[in-house]
C-alpha cells in the first residue's frame, strides 16, 4: 500500500477522518438531489480515503479519478469517483491501492456545459511512496 | 428534415418563425438544425470518450434530443448494429429509450454475439424498456455467461414477468446455482416483490459478510449493496452499519433483530443456503491472485493459498485442493518472472478487458501487476514474463480427475465447473496467447 499525504497541511495524519469509499459509493442519490446529512458532514473536514487509481487515469495530470477498485468498472454514477487534485505534482498511474488524506469537498460541480464533473473532491499535495 | 427534429425546431425558436415567415425563417431553421447537430456530435464525444463521470450524462441528453439524435445513431450503429460497438458502453445504454423499433432490434442483434464487447450494457437499455413479448428471451438470458446480463434479465422480468408459481420455481432453481452475488441480491429483491420474503435471508447472509479479495473490500461492499435492499423492504435495520464489522456488538445485535423481522415477513418459511451464499469472512494465507475481468468472458476471481487451496470466487470462495508444495512452487517460480519484469507494474490502455496479477510479500504488502485494454485486440499485450507466470498458474489448475468427481458431489457450487478452460479463454481475450 502506497500512503500519500498533503505534507503542507498543519494537521497531523491522525487529526484526519477516516472515510469509507464505500460508505461514499453507496449513498442513495441522484444529481439534483439532497446529499445525505452524514456524507455532507465531511464537507471541509480533513480525511483519510483509501481507493484505486481509475484505469486510465492519464500520466502527468494534476488530478486523476479514486473508484473503489482499480478496474473502474460499472462505475458510472457521480459517488462512485472521488476527483483527487493534487496542488504540487502530477499523476503516475499505479494500480495498487492507495492511502490519500487532505481536504475534502461534498458538493456537486459543473463543468463548462453544465455536466456535473464531481460531488466528492479531494485536495492533496502531491503522489509519493 | 425528420417531422421530430421540426418539431424540437418549432420549440427552440417561436420567436424568429414569427418575425419572419420567408427567407428569413429559413435561415433560422437552418441554424437552429445546425446546432442541433453540433450538440448531437458533442455529446456522442462526451459519451464516448469524455470524462467517466460525465459520459452517461451526455449520454441521456442526447435522448432528450429526440429523433435527430436516435437517426444520427442509427446511420453509427450501422444495418445489424455492426457499428454498435464503437459508440461505446454509455451510448449503448440509452439507444433503447429512444423507442425507435430499428434501435431495438440492432440492440437484440449485438446482444446474441457473444463477442459484441457491450453486451451488459445492451441488456440493461433492452431491460429498461423491455416488452411483454421479449419475456421468454430474457428468461433464456438467466443462464448467460456474464452477470451483467443476468442482472438486467431479473430486473426485466420485474416487468414482464408474472410472478406465477412456475416462474418463481425457475428463478429461485436458478439462484440456487448462481455464482454472483449482485445477480443473488437483484434475483432475491424480486422474489420478495414476487411474495418470496423467505429469499431475504440470503441479503441478511451479506449483511454478516467481511471477506475480500486482496485488499478489495468485497465482503464491506456487499453489506453496504444489501443493507440497502433490505432497509427498502424492511424500513428499519435497527441501528445496523454496514461500514462497521458484523462483529461490532451493535451490529451484531442488529443482525439478530433483522432476523426476527424476516422471520414474522416470511412467516417462518426460509429456503436453504446454497453454499456460495454463505456469508464470507477474510481467509488467512493467499499469497498470489488472479483476477479477470473480460466484457466478453466474464470474471474470475482465483486466489492461492500457501495451505494448498486455490479459492474461486467471493465471499465464500470455492476451495480447490491442490497438491502438497504448489503454492511454494508457485512462489518461487513467480519470483523469477517478476525479477525480469523490472519496475514495470502497467501495460495496456483503459478499458474492460483487465487482468491482474497480486502478489502478497512477506511483509503483508499486495504488489499488483495490471494488463488492460479496451475491447479491441492489443497483438503481444501481455509482457513475456507475464506470460510466464500466468501459464504456471493456469497449469495449477487441476483438470479432470479426482476434482471433477468432487464437482458431481457438490452439484450446486458451479464455479469449479471447466474452470480451468474458462479462465483459458478469459486470459486469451484480454493479454491474447501466453
Amino acid at each position: 500500500m502506497i500512503c500519500l499525504m498533503a505534507a503542507a497541511a498543519p494537521a497531523a495524519l491522525d487529526d484526519a477522518l477516516e472515510v469509507s469509499m464505500q460508505k461514499l459509493n453507496n449513498i442513495e442519490w441522484d444529481p439534483g438531489e439532497e446529499i445525505p446529512e452524514e456524507i455532507k458532514a465531511y464537507d471541509g473536514q480533513r480525511v483519510e480515503i483509501s481507493g484505486y487509481m481509475r484505469n486510465g487515469t492519464e500520466e502527468g495530470a494534476s488530478w486523476f479519478d479514486l473508484t473503489d477498485d482499480s478496474c473502474g468498472c460499472g462505475t458510472s454514477k457521480l459517488q462512485h469517483f472521488v476527483r483527487v487534485t493534487l496542488t504540487d505534482g502530477t499523476t503516475s498511474f499505479d494500480p495498487g491501492e492507495l492511502t490519500l488524506t487532505g481536504e475534502f469537498e461534498v458538493s456537486e460541480k459543473e463543468d463548462e456545459d453544465g455536466f456535473i464533473e464531481s460531488l466528492y473532491r479531494l485536495k492533496i499535495e502531491k503522489l509519493g511512496r | 428534415m425528420s417531422v421530430g427534429a421540426l418539431f424540437l425546431l418549432a420549440l427552440a425558436i417561436p420567436i424568429a418563425r414569427g418575425a419572419d415567415d420567408g427567407q428569413g425563417a429559413d435561415e433560422s431553421v437552418a441554424q437552429v438544425d445546425s446546432e442541433i447537430e453540433a450538440k448531437i456530435e458533442k455529446y456522442i464525444g462526451l459519451a464516448r470518450t469524455g470524462r467517466m463521470p460525465v459520459r452517461p450524462q451526455a449520454a441521456r441528453r442526447l435522448v432528450k434530443l429526440g429523433e435527430p439524435a436516435a437517426t444520427r445513431l442509427r446511420a453509427a450503429c450501422g444495418e445489424q448494429g455492426e457499428g454498435m460497438a464503437d459508440l461505446g458502453p454509455h451510448l449503448v445504454e440509452v439507444l433503447a429509450d429512444f423507442e425507435d423499433p430499428g434501435l431495438r432490434a440492432r440492440l437484440w442483434t449485438q446482444l446474441s454475439e457473444l463477442d459484441f464487447p457491450w453486451r451488459g450494457a445492451a441488456a440493461r437499455a433492452l431491460a429498461g424498456t423491455a416488452l411483454t413479448a421479449e419475456a421468454p428471451i430474457f428468461w433464456e438470458l438467466l443462464a448467460d455467461q456474464l452477470a451483467p446480463v443476468r442482472v438486467a434479465a431479473i430486473e426485466a422480468l420485474g416487468t414482464v414477468g408474472e410472478g406465477s408459481s412456475e416462474e418463481i420455481k425457475v428463478l429461485s432453481d436458478r439462484l440456487r446455482i448462481e455464482p454472483n452475488d449482485r445477480v443473488r441480491r437483484s434475483g432475491v429483491a424480486l422474489l420478495d416483490d414476487w411474495g418470496q420474503s423467505g429469499y431475504l435471508l440470503w441479503l441478511l447472509e451479506d449483511l454478516r459478510r467481511t471477506d475480500r479479495y486482496f485488499r478489495l473490500p468485497f465482503g464491506e461492499q456487499a453489506r453496504f449493496l444489501s443493507a440497502r435492499l433490505l432497509a427498502k423492504r424492511l424500513g428499519d435495520l435497527h441501528g445496523y452499519k454496514a461500514e462497521n464489522s458484523p462483529d461490532d456488538p451493535e451490529n451484531a445485535r442488529a443482525i439478530e433483530l433483522i432476523s426476527e423481522d424476516l422471520v414474522k415477513r416470511a412467516d417462518g418459511q426460509f429456503p436453504i443456503l446454497p453454499p456460495q451464499a454463505l456469508a464470507g469472512r477474510e481467509i488467512d494465507g493467499n499469497v498470489i491472485g488472479l483476477e479477470l475481468r473480460s466484457c466478453r468472458r466474464g470474471e474470475f476471481f482465483l486466489s492461492w493459498n500457501r495451505a494448498d487451496v486455490l479459492h474461486v470466487g467471493t465471499s465464500r470462495p470455492l476451495e480447490i485442493p491442490l497438491p502438497p508444495g504448489t503454492v511454494a512452487a508457485l512462489e518461487k517460480g513467480l519470483a523469477e518472472c517478476w525479477a525480469d519484469l523490472g519496475d514495470e507494474r502497467y501495460w495496456g490502455a483503459s478499458g474492460c478487458d483487465i487482468e491482474q496479477l497480486r502478489l502478497t510479500g512477506p511483509d503483508g504488502e499486495v504488489e499488483n501487476f495490471l494488463v488492460s485494454k479496451g475491447p479491441a485486440a492489443i497483438p503481444d499485450l501481455r509482457p513475456a514474463p507475464l506470460d510466464r507466470a500466468v501459464k504456471l498458474l493456469v497449469n495449477s489448475i487441476p483438470e479432470g480427475g479426482v476434482w471433477q468427481l468432487e464437482q458431481r458431489e457438490q452439484p450446486r457450487d458451479v464455479r469449479g465447473i471447466e474452470l480451468r478452460e474458462r479462465v483459458e479463454q478469459a486470459l486469451q481475450s484480454i493479454g491474447g496467447e501466453y
